[in-house]
């Protein structure tokens, strides 16, 4: 156990290593100036930039300049942002905090509708409600997140008018900034009409989590099927079964040690895959940004 | 002369065989292969089928409605744009660049994936555990954002963002040919190879590669739907192909423009990548699991 953990946090901070090093490489392959590029400070004076070049070590060799970066970077100096020249620590745990919120919904809400219907089908391997959700799975899975988002306002916002077209919350209130999570900064904060600033939040909500949440849900699906379908065809299971216990019982009954330890196996590679890259399940999340 | 055949049951059906056996067996499957081939018909005889020029614009026809609007026309089936361009003709060449240019994009990174990850899976020691290493720290990045920050280091365009999502789709490839390689390298018809004196080369040709066929098919059926999803999205945010163009991202994007009055504008095109998408994945799914149950039945 302890020599996993070891090999996983070499592996982790290995990981983090090189990409440090690619991220201040990246001050070099973009056009322009490579300090410039670093902090982000444009049309700085002669002894501004001399002071600066001091700062990163500019004349020294590569591996000290990025020995300076690492040391900024722990100091929570991430430098300015190009777009709008505030500083860009403060600026990304403001948007971070937008993104993470929408993307937790989303996942709350897949996770929510997907793990149950993923037992299902995985329970009824290969009948009739396996192969509809199944189905409906694939119809999720390939929709691209962006228009689906687009057809949604048209439809639910534009058509019918039952959510607000875009924004966070509504202009009517104004939520001072505590923690960046709208609801949690509801519930801090004394406006008067806390529960109806709370329902607008919400109604904003709903759409881009909803669509968003179409598409990982589908994924929790098919992910959970799979493993239940794996679980059900071990040998422990078929015994069970040979003993004569009805479905029922063998899917609730705690008889076995091994039972939860598997249902929590099959919830932690439904997480474990969600965040594996090669299911491109983050570009979804990514893609929140631009809502 | 016909040969006698007694025996019926002798005939033994080669692996790929059975495999076709089973997929035809699973009917979406393959009422999405013939939509693929559908779509690789359009590809190679767009040209041809296209109503008008892509680029053309009637003047006399802005923001025509689909043909089944009471407002429509009949000659411009999936309507028009605010340029007058034909929606129809605009979604055919879309599909033939969108579908084309994944294609070849998921063809160069697998021939680049394959080669590196048999080489990874094949050698031992310091030098496979740097390769892994490496590659696991690239895995960690989602392939959307390794294509934008290859645009912003080299510029916004159609040709940049292709040399972008094929760098973004190798690492999957090394990923898995390494697996398979690493799996396949136990097996006793390669120790059988390495005794008759075989070099790497030769084994991995003649021992693996054709044990890994399959496998790769599905592989890059995978690809090539996150490529198409890629590409898509690349020129939906302008940074991929550039807004003349029609490609289908750049043409929803374009249709943002009008999307309150001309919804159509958008929904056209959309619709074309989710049915490139779905059968594709559909494909994928059924080959997959004709794999894995066709020594079963």
């Amino acid at each position: 156990m302890l020599k996993i953990m070891l090999r996983h946090i070499s592996l982790l901070t290995l990981t983090l290593l090189i990409l440090s090093f690619f991220s201040f490489s990246l001050a070099y392959l973009f056009p322009g100036d490579p300090l410039v590029n670093l902090t982000g400070i444009r049309n700085s004076s002669e002894q501004g930039y001399a002071l600066l070049a001091q700062q990163y070590a500019m004349q020294d060799s590569f591996i000290s300049q990025y020995w300076q970066y690492v040391n900024h970077l722990f100091a929570g100096n991430w430098g300015l942002s190009f777009s709008s020249g505030l500083p860009l620590a403060e600026e990304i745990s403001r948007s971070l905090a937008a993104s993470v919120e929408l993307s937790a919904y989303a996942l709350i809400f897949s996770f929510v509708i997907g793990l149950p219907l993923g037992f299902l089908a995985g329970l009824r391997h290969h009948k009739f409600i396996d192969f509809s959700l199944l189905s409906a799975s694939v119809i999720g899975y390939s929709i691209p997140v962006f228009w689906l988002a687009l057809i949604a306002i048209l439809i639910f916002s534009i058509q019918l008018g039952w959510f607000p077209l875009s924004g966070r919350i509504s202009l009517l209130y104004d939520i001072p900034y505590q923690t960046g999570f709208i609801l949690v900064d509801i519930l801090l904060s004394d406006v008067p009409d806390k529960e109806f600033a709370f329902q607008d939040a919400l109604q904003h909500l709903v759409l881009p989590s909803v669509s968003i949440a179409i598409v990982t849900c589908t994924i929790v699906l098919r992910i959970t099927r799979r493993s239940v379908i794996e679980v059900m065809n071990s040998e422990y299971i078929q015994a069970a079964y040979a003993r004569g216990l009805s479905p029922r019982q063998v899917f609730f009954a705690p008889w076995s040690k091994k039972r939860p330890y598997s249902y929590f196996a099959v919830i932690g590679d439904a997480i474990y895959y969600l965040a594996d890259k090669r299911h491109d399940s983050g570009n979804y999340f990514f893609m929140a940004g631009y809502w | 002369m016909p040969r006698l055949n007694l025996y019926q049951e002798e005939f033994y059906p080669s692996p790929i065989q059975n495999t076709w056996k089973e997929f035809k067996e699973n009917h979406a499957a393959l009422m999405s292969l013939y939509c693929v081939i559908f779509f690789i018909f359009v590809m190679i005889f767009g040209p041809l089928l296209a109503p008008f020029d892509p680029l053309q614009q009637h003047i006399e026809f802005l923001l025509v409605p689909p043909a089944w609007d009471n407002n429509g026309d009949i000659s411009h089936l999936f309507g028009t744009d605010g340029l007058g361009r034909d929606m129809l003709s605009r979604i055919i060449y879309g599909c033939r660049m969108t579908f084309g240019i994944s294609l070849v994009l998921v063809i160069i990174s697998m021939l680049i994936g394959v080669s590196l990850g048999a080489m990874a899976g094949m050698s031992k020691g310091l030098r496979s555990s740097v390769v892994n290493h490496l590659l696991d720290s690239i895995m960690a990045i989602p392939t959307l954002l390794i294509a934008i920050i290859i645009i912003a280091i080299v510029g916004t365009g159609l040709v940049n963002s292709m040399w972008a999502i094929s760098l973004a789709l190798i690492p999957q490839f090394i990923h898995q040919t390494r697996d398979i390689v690493r799996q396949k390298m136990k097996k006793e018809y390669v120790l059988a190879a390495q005794l008759d004196g075989a070099g790497k080369v030769h084994i991995f040709f003649n021992s693996i590669l054709p044990n890994m066929a399959e496998m790769l098919v599905v592989q890059v059926t995978l690809a090539l739907s996150v490529a198409i999803l890629d590409i898509s999205a690349l020129g939906f945010l302008n940074l991929g192909a550039q807004a003349p163009s029609p490609e289908l991202g750049a043409l929803l994007s374009e249709g943002l423009a009008s999307a309150y009055v001309a919804p159509w504008n958008i929904a056209m095109p959309g619709a074309a990548i989710f049915l490139m998408m779905m059968s594709i994945n559909l494909v994928g799914d059924g080959l997959r699991s004709a794999l894995r149950y066709r020594l079963l039945r």
